[in-house]
Formats: structure tokens, sequence, C-alpha cells
């Protein structure tokens, strides 16, 4: 479904001055050349939901304004359905929708509900179809509550679900969402987050999703696109992912009241203990097994509790953005 | 405040650029389109044509760099809500806006020099009459420079009651530009006109510094002038007075 | 170009409606116009009134010159005004949503805002027109007055062609606002002399380098007979119209091109 190949995007800026009359020595700064995405490359099948992450300024905004059609490529080839977004324009916005989360694809000053209708004279949509799209997407977004509010009285909340709304009213084949969930509260996530999901199960909807909410990316997405200063560092599937960066787990033990705790700590375990009195054990899936540490530990004493840490993908991303820093 | 005014008009330095060329154009096509007009008469409302190219070329200068014509950033700060703040600053709206006014000044400069030197290389400037007559020319323009700039205020805050604050600007713009004398000297104006004229304080802005400069005496004498302009300058910042404090009451109540 | 009227209809009708909601503004905005119309017409008229007649012409003529010229200024404030916006449509990332939809980005640009100060110029111009045709003489023919209104059109487009391909500098230039000023001074006030005043060599430049003669001067000539001020052939003065429409092709191709240039604000 999208296809993209070597793609570079180079961004032309002064350098910056600093010091006494900067704004005046600003005028003859030199001009130098910035690369914002390097040579990325990647393809999405239909009906996949891809998570494109990376740090604030790594290249992800201006891949997906690429792919829309926003930003014309320095070099390399974009294809989604066959077209290419800023060539075949016209034909392209048909089969793609997008939602900002920073900024609004609707019209500011009037209700949602014009905003809607406009949407449906531009895309060409019939009456029929209109009216039974957005019954469905009412059942999920409860867009009817707010239909004849202007979109500048609403709530980021029904902002963010009449943008979604919005762009999938004409029903694209693929769907990109640039920060869908920053600022919203947790059952406006959820409502997103369904809505997404609901389209691409019932109607194969490709999606590619960037986000620094780590639930957006757990709930929805089976594939990761990492990139890092404009490369492309990880392109798989979440579980490799977190082996590659978080290649331990880790078995929690509460002891027992009286348990002599001298002896827990199998083989290819490391040992931690934390300061509120229960220890952990690191230990390596490839060499040996949580069963194994944990029958270990309740040989050796007496167990209270215990439960096994699976790896976050919050961790992996934090690793991986520290990495970026150094 | 004032760095952020001139490097609002400095920072893009194709925009400088495109100011000076346009200045340039400006004073080329004055200096042509009166000399043409004249052509023919010798003098016109006692006004002979070099004065009269003199007057229209020093005209436009001061209306480049003392009036940028521009409202002041009150109209999108009450937009943006972010006016409440300004507000309750020290330093207040009204020196912000002030502060800025002075900034697009110094970054209309650059301007003023090109269209001098242009209008020099046409001959079309005539030197001020006497040293007396300069220093009376540049502290009423100073002075004019002042009302302009307080004037301008108290039509942006237009912007307190009204959303579109483009029509309120327009008819002021064009009542300020026409009266003021920086189109067409008044001394052409019609004489059931001038009383009318002479009763707004647009003319001492332009006019009345441009007439000490050809050595005119203006109505009452440079002392008149002066005094006038500091009334006007004092009515004008009541008005910006009352209009802030009116303001910032009705902020208050809609913040609730 | 069905699809391009069709979605022009639908464009408007939200430009209306954004409108409407600001309605308070409606009357303020027209008076507005006025005025700063009504500042044009006094600058000329007190210039007629001081010094007669300008280069040869009579006020009449002057009159019928400066009616033209307003009124294909309303044409072009009518279907073109938004084209200044080109700076603020790119600095905001509004014309992202532009390149989303299905239809021109140009044509969106146009019906961003409906603009209410546009009646505020037909008006005037109207009545400019309808005042100084009658005083100067004129020999009317069917023919003549399609061609007049044909010119008006035309010169609406040059005007807009101009600011156009003005705005499409700001995909690559940070700030050509100054320019915008420029153009709108330079045809608001020397659009309407006569453009023999400037002499041959003037005349030549602001026909050929800064088109102002196809906003006024020309069509005035033609239609007052006075195309004994003009430097080049009468028959070339009958084709004038076309270099506006091609102007304003010539603006949307070099906006689209430009266009690719777009670098979307934010990360």
């Amino acid at each position: 479904m999208i296809e993209v190949v070597e793609l570079v995007k180079e961004f032309r800026k002064p350098q910056p001055t600093t010091g006494r009359l900067a704004g005046v020595r600003q005028l003859w700064a030199p001009r130098r050349t910035v690369r914002a995405v390097d040579q990325v490359g990647f393809a999405v099948e239909r009906g996949e939901i891809v998570g494109y992450l990376g740090a604030n300024g790594a290249g992800k905004s201006t891949t997906i304004k690429m792919l829309t059609g926003i930003v014309v490529p320095t070099s390399g080839t974009v294809t989604v359905n066959g077209l290419v977004p800023w060539a075949n324009r016209k034909k392209h916005a048909y089969n793609i929708g997008v939602v900002f989360g920073q900024k609004t694809q609707l019209w500011f000053d009037l209700p949602l509900r014009v905003s809607l209708e406009t949407i449906r004279d531009l895309y060409r949509i019939g009456a029929a179809d209109y009216v039974s799209r957005i019954d469905e997407f009412d059942e999920v977004l409860q867009i009817k509550d707010f239909m004849d509010t202007p979109i500048r009285s609403l709530s980021l909340g029904q902002r963010m679900r009449g943008d979604l709304a919005g762009a999938m009213l004409h029903r694209p084949q693929v769907l990109y969402l640039d920060e869908p969930t920053v600022g919203l509260d947790v059952v406006a996530k959820q409502a997103l987050r369904d809505f997404i999901a609901e389209q691409n199960r019932v109607h194969s909807t490709t999606v590619m999703i960037t986000t620094h909410d780590m639930d957006d990316i757990e709930q929805l997405c089976r594939r990761i696109v990492l990139i890092d200063r404009g490369r492309v560092v990880y392109d798989g599937d979440l579980s490799s992912l977190k082996r590659r960066y978080l290649p331990f787990r880790e078995v929690v033990i509460t002891p027992g009241a009286n348990a002599d705790t001298a002896y827990i700590g199998a083989k290819h375990a490391d040992r931690l203990e934390n300061a509120d009195g229960t220890i952990s054990l690191r230990f390596d899936p490839e060499r040996t097994s949580a069963a194994a540490v944990i029958a270990q530990a309740a040989s050796t004493a007496d167990i209270a509790d215990l439960h096994v840490n699976e790896p976050k993908l919050e961790d992996v991303v934090r690793l991986i953005y520290a990495e970026a820093e150094r | 405040m004032i760095r952020l005014g001139s490097t609002n008009a400095l920072f893009f330095r194709a925009n400088l650029a495109l100011s000076m060329v346009s200045v340039a154009l400006q004073t080329v096509l004055l200096v042509t389109v009166w000399r043409a007009v004249y052509s023919g008469h010798g003098q016109v409302a006692g006004i002979n044509e070099a004065d009269a190219v003199s007057y229209a070329v020093i005209a436009m200068l001061l209306w480049h760099i003392a009036l940028p014509w521009q409202l002041s950033s009150i109209p999108d700060r009450v937009r943006e809500g972010t006016v409440a703040t300004d507000l309750i600053r020290p330093i207040g709206v009204v020196g912000q806006s002030l502060l800025q006014a002075v900034g697009a000044t110094v970054g209309a400069i650059p301007g003023v020099m090109v269209g001098l030197a242009v209008a020099f290389a046409f001959g079309g400037l005539e030197p001020p009459a006497s040293t007396g007559a300069l220093g009376g020319f540049l502290l009423t323009a100073a002075l004019g420079w002042s009302i302009a700039a307080m004037l301008n205020i108290a039509v942006s805050m237009v912007a307190f009651w009204t959303t579109d604050t483009r029509g309120p600007f327009y008819i002021y713009r064009a009542v300020a530009s026409f009266a003021s004398g920086a189109l067409i000297p008044l001394w052409f104006m019609p004489t059931w006109l001038r009383p009318l004229l002479d009763a707004l304080p647009f003319g001492l802005q332009v006019f009345a510094p441009l007439q000490l400069w050809h050595g005119q005496e203006p109505i009452g004498r440079l002392w008149a002038v002066l005094a006038t302009q500091l009334a006007w300058l004092a009515a004008a910042a009541a008005i910006v007075a009352l209009v802030s404090w009116r303001a910032l009451r009705k902020v208050v109540i809609n913040g609730g | 170009m069905a699809d391009l009227l069709r979605d022009f209809r639908i464009l408007l009708r939200v430009a209306w409606l954004t409108e409407l909601e600001h309605k308070a503004n409606f009357f303020i905005s027209v008076i507005g116009a006025l005025a700063f119309n009504a500042g044009q017409l006094l600058f000329i008229g007190v210039l007629l009134n001081a010094f007669g007649s300008i280069a040869g012409w009579t006020p009449a003529e002057v009159m019928v010159l400066f009616g033209i010229r307003m009124a294909s200024h309303s044409m072009y404030a009518f279907f073109f005004r938004r084209v200044i916006d080109v700076d603020l449509v790119v600095h905001t990332g509004e014309f992202d949503r532009y390149l989303l939809r299905p239809t021109s980005p140009f044509l969106q640009l146009l019906t961003r805002r409906f603009n209410l100060q546009q009646f505020g110029d037909v008006i005037v111009a109207a009545a400019i027109l309808a005042v100084a045709l009658p005083k100067a003489s004129i020999t009317w023919h069917p023919l003549l007055a399609l061609w007049l209104v044909i010119a008006i059109g035309a010169g609406g487009m040059l005007e807009g062609a101009l600011q156009l391909a003005r705005g499409a500098l700001a995909f690559r230039l940070q700030n050509t606002q100054s320019l915008t000023a420029l153009i709108d001074t330079v045809f608001g006030t020397y659009g309407n002399f006569p453009l023999q005043i400037f002499g041959t060599l003037g005349s030549i430049l602001f026909t050929v380098v800064l088109p102002l003669a196809f906003v006024g001067w020309i069509p005035a000539a033609i239609v007052t007979g006075r195309t004994d001020s003009l430097w080049f052939p009468t028959w070339l003065a009958w084709l004038s119209p076309a270099v506006g429409v091609a102007g304003m092709a010539a603006a949307i191709f070099f906006f689209t091109r430009q266009s690719r240039h777009y670098s979307s604000p934010g990360s």
C-alpha cells in the first residue's frame, strides 16, 4: 500500500547568530543545509497499523508530510496505492485521511456539521453514504453530541473526534495520524484508539501513527518503525523491538516474614536488593526461563509474593532516546 | 520590545531589501509625477515646482517612517487572548505598543536613507530654508510622530469591542493620509476644506513640519504649532489611557 | 472545469458562512473600503481642481481612467484579494490542508475568506464610472462596451496575477509583505494617471516591466479615443486584455511550481 524508497528531505536554514545585534547580523547569516529525513525506506501492506516513532525532531512529521503529499522530497520516491502523493495530488487525496494533533483540518469558526457537510461535498460523497457513515462514527466517537458547536468552542477531545470523523468520512484506504492523542484525557484517548482499531478491522484501513503515547502503540501497533536523526534504526514487530533494546526480564520477589534470603538468586540472573525489601532478579530469557528463576528462589527461601515484570515499550523508547542524546 | 519591533522589520532580509527598493521606486515616481503635473504651470497656489517636488518626497518619507499604517499588535493579542496577561505586566500594553512603534521606525530608517539619496540624485530635494527651519522641522516632526503613534494605538483599541479591526482602521488610514498632507500638500486643497483640515490633528504630523522646512509660517508660527501638537498629544494620551482603563475593566469582567 | 466550478460554489458557501459569524463587521468594513477609495478620489479630484488637466487629458478623461482603474481593482478585490494571504497561509501551515483536499489549492486560497470590503470597492467603482462616462465625449458602440467590460475583467486579473506571483515567493522567502504594499501603492496611486505623464520611457516601463498600463490607461485611451497618447499602435491596444488573462495563467503556473518548495511549519 505504501512504498517508500531512499526518501531524503533537506531544508536550508540560516545559521543562528547570538550576541550583540544578533537580530541585525542574522540578515547576513550564512545558510546551511539540514537533512531532516535521510534515506528512509519501508513498505507497508494493506491493513497494517504501523507506529512511526522517534524523538522530537527525528524527522517523523517531515516523513508523514511527504507521504501525504504536503512536502515534496529532495530525493527518493514514495508511492501510496500506486500514486505519487505530490504528483497525483488530487487522486491521492481520495485515498488518504490525515489527522494532525496540533492543528485542525476543519473550518475553525463554523459548526462541526458544516465542516463535515463541506467535506462530503468536496469528496462527492453521496447523501445516503454520508448519513450511514456519520451514524457509524457516532457509535464510537459520539460526535452527534456536538455537531452544532463551532470547532473553536470544542474541547480538545471533541475536536480530535471531529477531526477523525472528517478524515475518515470519504473512507480512505490509508489513515495518517500525527500525534493524535497529545493532551487528551484517558477516556478520549480510548475512544480514539477504539475507533482506529475498528476502522482497521472492519475496512482494512492501513494506519500510520506517530505518537509519544506508549499505550497508543501497545494497543494499536503490530509493527514499529523507529527513526532517529532522519534514519530508520528499527523496523519490525513490537516484541522483537523489546527484545533488542530490553534484553532482560525481571522477577520481583517479596520474601516471607522470617525468610533467609541469602541464597535467592539463580544462575544467569542478576540479583538486586530493592529499598522496600523486595528482591529483583534480572535474567536473559534466551539463557534461562522465568520458571527456572522462580523455582530456584522458591526452593531456597520462603516467598510471600512474586511477579514477573514484562518489558515496557516506554522503557525501550526511553533507552533509545537516551542513546540518541549521547 | 524596541528590539522586537525592529527585528520584525529587519529580520526578514528579503523584506528589508524590498522595502528599500520600494521607497526608491516611489521616490522616482513622485518626482516624475509632480514635475509632469507642473509642466506648463509656473506657480500653483503660490508654490513652485521645486518646492512641490521636494515636499512630496519628504512627505512620503515621513509617511513611511512615522506612520507605518499598521495596527499595533493589540488586535492580534486580543484575538489570541494574550492581552489579559499583557495588561497586568508592569510595562503595560500601551508601553509595549509604543516601543514596537519605535522599533518599526528604526527598521524604516534604511528605506528613508535610500529615498533621500534617490531624491537628491534626481535633484528633487530642496534644502531647508534655514538652520532654524530645520530645527523646527525636526522638533515638530518628532512630536507629529508621537501623535501618530498614540492615535494608532487608540484606533487599535477598537479591537476590544469588535473582532474585525480592518474596517475602522481603513477609515482612519484614509482620513489620516489625506488630511495629513502626505498625499497632496494642503496648499492645493480647496479653501472651503481648509478649516476642517486645520481642526484635525493630522496636518500637524506632516504638513506643519514641512511648512517649516520650506520656510513658511504655519498658522501661529512655530510656538503655536508646538503648543497645538502638545495639546493633541495630551488629548490622544488621555484617550488611550481612558480606553485602556475601560478595556482593562472589560477584560477583567469577561474573565469573571 | 465543471468540477472546479462546483468546488468553487462549495468553498464559497463555507467562506460566506464564516463571514456571517462576524456579521457585525459588515457595515464597518464596507464603510472602511468606501473611505479608503474616497481618499484616492479626493487625491485625483484635488489635483484636477488645482491643475486643470493632467498631461493633456481633460478632467473628464482622467476621471474615466480613474473609474476604469477602480473597476478593475474591484474585480481583483472581488475574486483574487485573498492572494495577499499566501504568507499567512504558508507561515501558519494552513496550506497543509489545501494540499490534502481533492481540489485546487489555489481555489481554496481564494475562498479562505469572503471579503466584505469588496462591496465597498464595487460601489465606488460603479459610482465613479456612472458619473465620469457620460461627461467624457465617447462614441459608444455595443462592441466597445463589451470590450470595456472584458478589459476591466482582464485588468483585475493582471493585478491579481502580480499579487499572486508576489505571494508565491512566500514559499521560498520568509517575508515579502512590503512588496504587497508596493504593488498596492503603485497601482492605487500611479495607476490613476495617464501614463504619458512619465515620459515615453516611463510609459514603456509601465507597460512592459510593471504592467500598470493595462489596468486603466490603455482601456481609458481606447474608450475616450485618446489613443494618440499611447506609445504603441492602436490595434495592439485593442488586444491588451489578453495580457491580463495570460498574466493570471502564468501566475497560477508559477504559484503551483513554487508550492513544491512549501516546507510545512512544525516538526
